[in-house]
């Protein structure tokens, strides 16, 4: 595990406006925290060199990818995970592969482009040996990921509590 | 979709803070093209977001945790969706077919508050029951191969126009 970087409310507050839009103007940032522009770019600087922003992107409705089907795969298989992991990963389909603790061992989301292209997903995935079952939940909402609710010091709020 | 556009869109999924200019020198075409359609592809929801990428463990998360809801039958889900996306950390809601009515996503710090969330979850209106499965890694978005599928797409695209 990484370590922690701390961070203060003016870094929280810039964090908070990039994660609402990468774009956003220096100026307002800087209008917005109350600081210069120079002090802005330098605490972006710091995030990024203490590994806090890793990057910036865009979310593109994937719908439009020609990817309508999205499917969450659960996967039961007491052996071979690494393995299982690794298949994952170079699958251009999957977008996310983890080995988990609860319901399932491994879990994983993956990107189709229609029923019959999940089905031969799957049905590879379940070629590997040790994997025992495996559970799929297709998406049938659209799938948008936000940080903007996230609590960005959830240490502070603990010892807040405590105390 | 045009090509052009899938070209400036896989360049911001790769760095979304580009100066529309050098982006521009890189495909060709001019800066005011790129901010036309940078524009558009936001108002037309291809786009849906340009945001940083945060290493959530550098800020005292732990992991992250898929919640997997079953919602009682005859209930509208809608309800429970709007409920689950007020709740502090969640990521992502989504409706799903299958074992489980929805799927929600949310970054954890400690066991604590894994304990919080499920309560929390388990509050809103119509659930009825919630499984977890805990991932120890956490970054934000978690989407490795979307770049791939991408530049798979614009290919394809590549090909026809001819």
């Amino acid at each position: 595990m990484g370590t922690l970087v701390e961070i203060d409310e003016i870094d929280k507050k810039i964090l908070g406006m990039l994660i609402a839009d990468a774009r956003v103007r220096l100026k307002d940032v800087a209008k917005a925290c109350e600081i210069s522009s120079v002090s802005v770019l330098k605490r972006i600087k710091r995030l990024r060199v203490s590994g806090v922003i890793l990057g910036a992107t865009v979310l593109p409705n994937l719908d439009f990818l020609g990817h309508r089907m999205a499917a969450t795969i659960g996967i039961e298989a007491n052996t071979n995970q690494d393995q299982v992991v690794r298949f994952l990963e170079e699958h251009t389909h999957v977008v996310d592969a983890s080995t988990c603790i609860g319901k399932y061992d491994l879990i994983s989301v993956v990107l189709t482009e229609d029923i019959y292209h999940l089905e031969r997903v799957v049905g590879e995935l379940k070629k590997i040996s040790g994997i025992r079952r495996v559970t799929v939940n297709v998406w049938s909402g659209k799938p948008q990921f936000t940080l903007e609710n996230i609590d960005l010091q959830p240490r502070k709020r603990d010892s807040d509590g405590k105390t | 979709m045009e090509r052009l556009d899938l070209l400036i869109l896989s360049e911001l999924m790769k760095d979304a803070q580009v100066s529309f200019a050098e982006l521009a020198k890189k495909l060709g075409t001019s800066s005011y093209a790129i901010r036309s359609r940078y524009a558009r592809m936001k108002q037309e929801g291809i786009i849906y977001k340009s945001t940083v990428c945060i290493d959530l463990s550098k800020l005292g998360y732990q992991g992250r945790v898929f919640l997997l809801i079953t919602v009682s039958p005859q209930q509208p889900k809608n309800e429970t969706v709007l409920a689950l996306k007020k709740i502090k950390n969640v990521i992502t809601v989504t409706e799903i077919i299958g074992a489980f009515d929805l799927l929600a996503m949310a970054p954890v710090s400690d066991f604590n508050s894994i304990r919080t969330l499920v309560d929390e979850v388990n509050r809103a209106p119509n659930v009825e029951r919630v499984e977890i499965v805990c991932v120890n890694e956490i970054f934000f978005p978690t989407s490795r191969n979307l770049q791939k599928i991408l530049s798979k797409r614009s290919q394809g695209l590549a090909m026809t126009d001819r």
